[in-house]
């Protein structure tokens, strides 16, 4: 469970720094964003197997961040950690195309669980991109 | 009121109270959420401590410090919470505006800050502003007037409240920078809180100034 690369979006400062010092802790590499711009801007400067969530924040919500940044990413893998998983926005998340959804408070080993899900469907995408490309090039060669 | 006018206000009533426990049950998941993660974190120190590792007394210090604000924070949102459950206890009683005003304000501050939008309530208050009236309906009435004038403010703007008292009338005004569009459902909104106001012994007015402002007035 070492280096896996998440962002973790929440405007609550308080939880998002304390989750992002645990996780830390177990070795993987945590970057935090307050708001879902801030979020949107580094998913654009880094590359992350994975993204944790908040609905309701200020603002640009989740639901709207998730779609900004599936719009420049569409491998994007986004877990929501939420205390405002109501049954309609749980199946809205997911229609969106959410990796997976969690309540506050968060247990962390299932967090854990849920990030190394998501980080591993992240690199199938990335491989079967991979490939997809090699076969492209072949095919073009009349290989 | 007709039957069904009445059924729709009970409806409108049963809103105004689930909006308000959902609203304050999701801070207070908050605040749990912050201590469940402090603790945690206390947890992990303990345990890196348990294999040799120094325990670091400043993390420790903060995580405590952060957990007792949100233990604050918390019996905020409790005493907020159970002050509100009683405003139903009476049909009529005396409401202090002054006050009524701050404890509605304070219950819509998360509907604001989540639309990027200010409440500021306007110093300085009369200096005694009572009514005799049904303080839950007045709050719902206010509640209807703050939720109009979100649904027409711009991120980043703010809603001013005034109160003011003449010649035995008590005006409660909200006002707000705007482009006065009109947005969905707001006319809608416009006709329930008239309702709400006349069924409370008040009278609601709306002004819109096209382009520059818009403002929401009740008057008892």
């Amino acid at each position: 469970m070492t280096g896996y690369r998440v962002l973790l979006v929440d405007d609550e400062a308080e939880f998002v720094d304390t989750l992002a010092e645990r996780l830390d802790s177990r070795g993987l590499k945590i970057e935090v964003a307050y708001s879902g711009p801030e979020a949107i801007q580094k998913a654009e400067e880094k590359n992350f197997d994975a993204i944790v969530l908040d609905f309701a924040m200020p603002g640009l919500d989740g639901i709207e961040t998730m779609k900004a940044l599936r719009a420049t990413n569409p491998d994007l893998q986004i877990i929501f950690l939420t205390g405002q998983a109501t049954v309609q926005k749980s199946i809205e998340a997911m229609k969106m195309g959410a990796t997976d959804l969690m309540e506050k408070p968060a247990d962390i080993q299932q967090l854990l669980e849920k990030i190394e899900k998501a980080s591993a469907k992240k690199a199938l995408l990335v491989e079967k991109h991979v490939e997809d490309q090699l076969q492209d090039i072949m095919s073009k060669k009349g290989w | 009121m007709n039957q069904t006018g009445i059924q729709n206000c009970h409806e409108q009533e049963l809103q105004f109270f689930g909006a308000i426990s959902a609203s304050l049950s999701h801070q207070l998941n908050n605040v749990l959420s912050i201590i469940n993660e402090n603790a945690g974190l206390l947890s992990d120190m303990l345990a890196a401590a348990e294999q040799g590792f120094p325990l670091d007394a400043a993390k420790i210090d903060r995580s405590t410090q952060r957990i007792a604000k949100q233990v604050n924070r918390g019996a905020g949102y409790i005493s907020r919470m159970n002050q509100f459950a009683h405003s139903v206890d009476e049909t009529e009683q005396t409401v202090d505006l002054n006050v009524m005003l701050a404890q509605i304000v304070s219950l819509c501050q998360r509907f604001a800050s989540l639309r990027k939008v200010a409440l500021l309530i306007e110093e300085p208050a009369p200096a005694e502003a009572k009514i005799q009236a049904c303080s839950f309906r007045l709050q719902h009435l206010v509640y209807l007037c703050i939720d109009l004038a979100l649904a027409g403010s711009d991120q980043e703007s703010t809603i001013q409240l005034s109160l003011a008292v003449t010649e035995n009338r008590h005006r409660l005004s909200l006002h707000w920078p705007g482009s006065a569009t009109a947005k969905t459902g707001i006319n809608e909104k416009v006709t329930v809180a008239r309702q709400m106001a006349q069924q409370s012994g008040g009278e609601f007015e709306a002004t819109v100034e096209a382009g520059k402002a818009m403002s929401l007035t009740l008057t008892f």
